[in-house]
């Protein structure tokens, strides 16, 4: 069976997820942007990904929106899904992972470390 | 004598200057709408170009960013590779980046921005700027990381411009230089005035690394009372819990405003360890540091200062007496029974504190 390549990005900032998009293709990743949490949504529900990166501060839904919706639905529970925010509060953390959320990254990050968690998620 | 005579012209010279003037009115109104439409069109295209520009140098950066080479090796690649009139639109793409980006990522990209002039080119404009220029080019050095800006950004928040001054401040913050930092203190305790949440927001933004720079401050004995309370509270808005140790020392510094400052951080924070200290300190000779002591009891929840508190009920200043009775709720059963006794104290003043506290924790709990 063919290995699924393909990440969903959902980030309403396009310098950020330029530079994701750029260094994950690279790496041999289908990468596919959504500009907000609906536009995102849509795209994880007809790309079944192998991976979503969430932002959690989005226009229209936001990234515990869209990951409470992701996961009360069977089709789509079992993608791991990575949160990069601005927000460094403990309880936004601990609320992104008690959503189910696998990884956390807060930004200003590192776009290497950013791929290096994708692929250890990936890898698991 | 001078007599003047009104002069009727005939109807129709009448309608022909009627029409001229409505010609000469639309031609400038029409002529106004060409100019708007005209610059429209140029200001769209020199945007179409940036954008153009930027989205052909993004994948170039990107690249640089996440290559095996080292920061100088970087910008000299970007000075071969990108021609001088692409400089505008580079330095946009680096700065977008820059915002994001931290580590050796970051690291290249501060590098670049010095070896490729953009830093000394902000801090010109900086200087020799206008008002908004200035105010872009502060915002840009913050965000290189600049160091070597600091005296002028400094210098600059003289400037007479609000958005300067934010700016510069912003900077100076986000570059967390001791130089910076102390850059920063100064201009907000020498200008209480401007102490808005704005400011304060830029400060907590960093936090942590501010607090260090802050703790050194207070280490160093910082003898302005106005400068040393606004260190305490920015170190208490933190919560920076290091500087606990350093705090106790100021709960008997001779200036009052000073003392209750650090009563107020010593309570934000909320380490245990200050118990024993604040508990003396309701006994200080100032109402207005009593009562900070009290409440900061209450806040980190102190469970042996019952009795201080509940003695604190009888105090002569009604602000203390209600801040005793406000801790007294938030120390358990203990506390409230405390307060339970107080209601049958005779004097009629400290029965309705009590009452009053009562309520008010009795109607938060409900709430809850």
């Amino acid at each position: 069976m063919e290995e699924n390549k393909s990440i969903v990005i959902a980030e309403d900032q396009s310098d950020i997820a330029h530079l994701v998009d750029y260094r994950l293709t690279r790496l041999g990743y289908d990468v596919t942007w959504g500009k907000n949490g609906k536009e995102a949504l849509d795209f994880i529900r007809e790309k079944q990904p192998a991976l979503v990166i969430l932002d959690v501060m989005m226009p229209i839904m936001d990234g515990f929106e869209v990951l409470r919706e992701l996961k009360s639905n069977p089709e789509t529970e079992e993608i791991p899904v990575i949160m990069l925010t601005a927000r460094s509060m403990e309880e936004d953390i601990l609320k992104g992972f008690d959503s189910g959320a696998v990884d956390y990254i807060v930004k200003p990050f590192s776009v290497s470390e950013l791929a290096a968690r994708v692929k250890a998620v990936l890898d698991r | 004598m001078i007599t003047i005579k009104s002069v009727s012209l005939p109807l129709a010279d009448t309608a022909i200057a009627l029409t001229c003037t409505i010609l000469v009115l639309l031609a400038i109104t029409v002529s106004m709408f060409l100019s708007l439409i005209i610059i429209r069109i140029v200001v769209r295209r020199r945007e179409v170009r940036t954008d153009k520009v930027k989205e052909s140098l993004r994948p170039l950066i990107y690249e640089l960013l996440t290559s095996d080479i080292s920061p100088e090796e970087v910008a000299a690649e970007i000075a071969v590779r990108v021609s001088r009139k692409e400089y505008p639109e580079l330095e946009q793409v680096m700065l977008e980046n820059a915002r994001v980006l931290k580590g050796g990522e970051l690291e290249i990209l501060i590098t670049s921005f010095d070896r490729l002039g953009f830093v000394d080119e902000d801090i010109e404009n900086l200087q020799k700027g206008r008002m908004l220029k200035k105010a872009e080019a502060a915002f840009h050095l913050g965000t290189m990381h600049a160091h070597r800006a600091v005296p002028f950004l400094a210098e600059a928040l003289q400037n007479r411009s609000l958005e300067v001054v934010f700016s510069c401040l912003n900077s100076l913050s986000k570059i967390g230089s001791p130089g910076a930092v102390k850059a920063v203190v100064d201009y907000l305790s020498t200008n209480p005035d401007i102490g808005t949440i704005r400011v304060a927001e830029v400060i907590l933004e960093r936090k942590q690394s501010f607090g260090p720079y802050l703790l050194a401050w207070l280490n160093d004995n910082e003898e302005d009372p106005p400068r040393l309370t606004l260190i305490i509270n920015l170190i208490g808005a933190m919560k920076y819990e290091q500087a606990v140790p350093v705090l106790l020392r100021y709960l008997t510094h001779p200036d009052p405003e000073v003392r209750a400052s650090t009563a107020e951080a010593l309570g934000s924070i909320g380490d245990f360890s200050a118990c024993g200290k604040l508990e003396e300190t309701v006994d200080d000779e100032e109402p207005g540091v009593r009562a900070r002591a009290a409440e900061a009891l209450g806040k980190i929840q102190c469970d042996g200062a019952v009795g201080k508190l509940k003695g604190g009920l009888s105090d002569t200043y009604l602000e203390v007496k209600m801040n005793c009775a406000v801790a007294l709720t938030q120390l358990g059963e203990e506390g409230r029974a405390a307060l339970e006794d107080a209601l049958s104290v005779t004097e009629e003043i400290d029965r309705g504190v009590a009452a009053e506290a009562l309520q008010k924790d009795r109607i938060g709990k409900e709430y809850k």
